[in-house]
């Protein structure tokens, strides 16, 4: 099948999912980093962006194939995965309105399998697969960041009780750099490769390039620089969140939470069996929050983004579903255009109400419950203040 | 609903997530601990009047576990790269 037109929309709709991805998962790497002081909230976001950058020319053995096991490969067409990208972009963007860190895998992985539901029934959808393959791993990965974070915070608090403060806040938040670093290197490597592989894949499914063929590098460089530049510009709303919602981070949290979900994420990478960087990056906090002598965690704010992440499938099949089935009344190549405009007139509806409350550099380390408050209709415990003096 | 759990248990790979927790929990500490290590040596270190036997034995430590981290992440990036 050739179709330029369809393919240049899928194109393009994908280096915007890429974009969503970098401003939604900027938290995953930088937000303890921010919150502790290690970092100035635009320097650690541009070091985050540089390095995504790098990860995404550092490898490209990542399989060119979306949601390979989830659904059947044999009955994805260009408006499938178009309409699949659209109901990730618009769960995306929603749920970083609400300053919710919610996975842009499972996102797309929602969108796709609602829109194969729409496209092809259920018999197209690979169930097994969807339960070992995302269902599994996304309820165990946060429980395991959470658990090995608590230990490790506990032992760092312990060890360091009688080191003078100064040099412990120097040392952590040293420590942090570097962790945020290979955090942000790491993110970079697997989520550029994820939008590489949908434009590989409809450049295959377009006939513009066979079945076997190497990722071509205008791709890499166009997801390359597509999550770069999301990471740099978006984010601030669930850095606040990550970083100060959650619970409150002290330099020797922060650290013990970040290399805890470099190598939770490495680890699970090594098995073939790669988790979430948000789901992994959001237990890590909450077990660096146990792991202190008060236990002082928010849970409430953890429940609603549980909450989120338990409507991350449905709602973004639902839109990914209903994407598609606009497109196949209207005609594909008229309906992608259609929903192409329907998510950007969202994105736009969603961008001008967050200018209401607007959070960036400046305020995303004000006090929680403040001012310019993503969360603030969440009731909240009060968390005492971590004994750790910062320097 | 212990049906549920049945079907489902023998679709979910326990043994590799048990690898993966054991792996993690082992390198994630390890990690911790060793930089926590070297941020108490340096402190000890800096203190003022310390022994010079005692100061050359933390800064001995602070290089050794330094090497150490630096190895690991070297490590990482390798990973990174070669997977």
């Amino acid at each position: 099948m050739h179709n330029s037109f369809l393919l240049v929309l899928v194109v393009l709709i994908a280096v915007g999912f890429d974009f969503t991805n970098g401003f939604h998962d900027t938290a995953n790497s930088v937000a303890p980093t921010i919150a502790t002081g290690a970092m100035k909230p635009r320097t650690a976001v541009l070091m985050s962006s540089t390095l995504n950058i790098v990860g995404a020319f550092l490898s490209l053995k990542v399989a060119a194939t979306i949601a390979s096991g989830i659904v059947s490969q044999t009955s994805i067409i260009l408006p499938v995965v178009f309409a699949g990208l659209t109901g990730a972009i618009i769960w995306n963007v929603a749920t970083w309105y609400l300053g919710i860190p919610s996975s842009s895998s499972h996102a797309l992985i929602g969108g796709v399998v609602g829109a194969m539901l729409a496209h092809a029934g259920g018999h197209a959808v690979e169930w097994s697969g969807l339960v070992s393959k995302v269902l599994a791993p996304a309820t165990a990965s946060p429980i395991f960041a959470l658990v090995i974070a608590a230990i490790a915070t506990t032992l760092s608090r312990r060890l360091t009780q009688k080191s003078d403060s100064t040099t412990k806040s120097w040392g952590m938040r040293t420590g942090q750099i570097g962790s945020s670093a290979l955090l942000s290197i790491a993110h970079g490597t697997n989520d550029a490769q994820k939008t590489m592989g949908i434009v590989t894949l409809a450049l295959v499914a377009n006939g513009t390039l066979a079945d076997n063929a190497a990722t071509p590098k205008w791709v890499v460089v166009m997801c390359g620089v597509g999550i770069g530049l999301g990471t740099y510009l978006g984010g601030w709303r669930i850095i606040r969140t990550m970083g100060q919602g959650f619970t409150k981070l002290s330099p020797t949290q922060g650290f013990a939470a970040q290399v805890t979900s470099s190598v939770v994420i490495l680890s699970s990478s090594h098995f073939g069996m790669p988790l979430s960087t948000t789901h992994v990056a959001a237990g890590s906090i909450l077990g660096s929050g146990v792991g202190t002598k008060k236990r002082t965690v928010r849970w409430a704010v953890a429940g609603r983004v549980a909450v989120a992440w338990l409507l991350t499938l449905p709602a973004a099949g639902a839109c990914g579903a209903l994407s598609f089935l606009i497109e196949r009344l209207v005609g594909f190549s008229f309906g992608q255009v259609l929903t192409g405009l329907i998510t950007i007139g969202f994105c736009a509806v969603i961008f001008k109400l967050s200018r209401r409350d607007r959070i960036n550099a400046e305020n995303v380390n004000d006090e929680w419950g403040g001012h310019s408050e993503a969360l603030e209709h969440v009731k909240t415990t009060p968390v005492v203040e971590p004994t750790e003096v910062s320097a | 609903m212990s049906a549920v759990v049945v079907a489902a248990s023998g679709l979910i790979k326990w043994g590799l997530l048990g690898k993966i927790l054991v792996l993690s929990a082992g390198i994630s500490v390890g990690l911790v601990v060793l930089f926590t290590l070297a941020v108490n040596s340096l402190s000890a270190y800096r203190r003022e009047g310390a022994a010079a036997l005692s100061r050359t034995m933390n800064a001995a430590a602070v290089a050794l576990t330094s090497v150490a981290i630096v190895a690991t992440l070297v490590w990482g990036m390798y990973y990174i790269i070669h997977k």
